[in-house]
């Protein structure tokens, strides 16, 4: 645990020097200000909490993919590609010290950057003396769960990269599918296959973006009507258990990403 | 002590070790061999980075089974660090401390001895080559390894600092079991106790004073 622990310090401190976190992570808080400020436009002063989480909650799925995916992808094919993979391998550490560490540097990294966005947003709205706290870190929360799911799915990416240029590279497609493609794939794919509703929500679970979507709305609102058929339709299947299924959905996610990296990674012989 | 038994290691139809074997006591020994007939490779697997069939001891440890030990007993020493430039000296010394549970006092010590004492709140990016590579040697060393690998250590560096490092390297010749690869055969041919050739997935061992750049005709 204790080289565990070494290894993401470093990678912690790597990660927050990135170019690509400070980067995302100004225009993260920029945003989120921005939209907790004027969110509301007609009076020009900070916005009602719901209007603002709704907000919120789109720039945070735009957000932590991109940077879950980029930061996890970079993260061992970096070191592979500068050679320090190979150098601390040859330390007193193990593959699976390396692998954790480098994840949850990674991990810590990231939400400490949306936290600090948040942060920046949380104070605008609370400036309009909202009540609404414990929505707020409702949100939070999510958003640290849902970065973990996004690392989680870059360091797939990063143990099958070769380099730091391509780990991005796929990391940028692998957002665009998620976030924007997986969308007009499904939409397509109902139209020409005429699938059923419990068909489409089924294929949305295999988005994990989606699912963190329909988990944050679920908690924070329990009207589902944003979310048209498939979010009904899953409120009327799972009731009051949804927001718990679609949590334990996102471990499973989660673990299975980690796991399938892993097991790539204790495999892989080139350094 | 190393001892390396019909060491076999292959990348797809590539052959880069086929069955040679090689014992190494307290001694340098000198690694050549043209780009890519695997001397990196060799050390990878003696640090059981990398699959390989035979059998490799060090200090009579498989190092299939025990590579925490191993990497104990073992101090890598690449042809370029490459690690995180923009930390201070200080805190790169620290890190590896940690890693090699041994106290900072001892890192402390070494950077006295290779002379980087006064240099602690440099960052490494601006370290020299040879003040990085002396780096290297530094936290090779912090666990007292009995055995040191050498990967190309002088590649990068002008004739000052190679001759800096050849003479730290001269002083470990009977003390300690030492790999050192590299393509310049006069600096292998001054320094080592005596030479291996890595040719077609062989260990050949020249006499030292064949080794000039006839020997490779």
């Amino acid at each position: 645990m204790k080289k565990i622990l070494l290894i993401s310090k470093m990678s912690f401190r790597e990660s927050i020097r990135n170019k690509w976190v400070i980067n995302f992570s100004i225009g993260f808080a920029l945003l989120a200000f921005l939209f907790s400020y004027v969110g509301s436009s007609e009076t020009a002063t900070f916005s009602s909490f719901d209007r603002t989480s709704a907000t919120l909650l789109n720039i945070l799925m735009l957000f932590i993919p991109l940077l879950g995916f980029t930061l996890g992808a970079q993260s061992i094919a970096g070191d592979r590609e500068g050679g320090s993979l190979l150098y601390l391998l040859s330390q007193p550490i193990n593959k699976n010290h390396y692998f954790f560490g480098k994840f949850f540097g990674s991990v810590l990294a990231l939400s400490i950057s949306i936290t600090s966005g948040l942060a920046i947003a949380a104070l605008g709205v609370a400036l309009t003396g909202s009540d609404k706290v414990f929505s707020f870190i409702i949100l939070w929360l999510t958003a640290l769960f849902f970065i973990v799911v996004c690392v989680s799915i870059g360091m797939i990416l990063s143990v099958l990269a070769t380099n730091r240029g391509r780990a991005i590279g796929t990391a940028i497609f692998a957002w665009l599918g998620f976030t924007v493609l997986s969308d007009l794939g499904l939409m397509a794919m109902a139209q020409v296959l005429r699938l059923r509703s419990e068909a489409i929500v089924g294929l949305t679970l295999f988005n994990p973006v989606e699912v963190f979507k329909i988990l944050t709305i679920r908690v924070l609102s329990s009207n589902l009507e944003v979310l048209g058929m498939g979010g009904l339709y899953l409120d009327i299947v799972f009731g009051s258990l949804l927001p718990l299924f679609l949590f334990f959905w996102l471990c499973f996610f989660s673990v299975i990403a980690i796991y399938f990296a892993r097991w790539i990674f204790l495999l892989q012989d080139e350094y | 002590m190393i001892k390396i038994n019909n060491l076999e290691k292959k990348f797809g139809d590539h052959i880069i070790f086929q069955g040679p074997s090689l014992e190494v006591h307290n001694e340098i020994v000198g690694i050549v061999g043209a780009n890519g007939t695997g001397k990196t490779t060799l050390f990878k697997c003696l640090l059981g980075l990398s699959d390989f069939s035979g059998s490799i001891f060090i200090d009579h440890l498989d190092v299939r089974k025990n590579p925490l030990e191993i990497k104990n007993k073992v101090g890598y020493i690449p042809q370029y660090l490459p690690i995180w430039p923009d930390l201070e000296l200080i805190d790169v010394i620290k890190f590896f401390c940690k890693l090699r549970d041994v106290g900072i006092e001892r890192g402390l010590f070494l950077f006295e001895q290779f002379n980087l004492i006064n240099h602690l709140k440099k960052k490494v990016a601006f370290l020299s080559g040879g003040m990085r590579q002396k780096l290297s040697i530094v936290i090779a060393l912090l666990s007292d390894p009995a055995i040191l690998l050498l990967d190309e250590p002088t590649a990068n560096l002008d004739a000052w600092a190679t001759k800096e490092i050849l003479s730290i390297m001269k002083s470990w010749r009977g003390e300690k079991c030492v790999l050192f690869a590299s393509h310049r055969l006069e600096e292998v041919r001054i320094i080592s106790n005596r030479i291996v050739q890595i040719d077609d997935g062989r260990f050949i061992e020249p006499r030292l004073e064949d080794v000039s750049l006839e020997f490779l005709d």
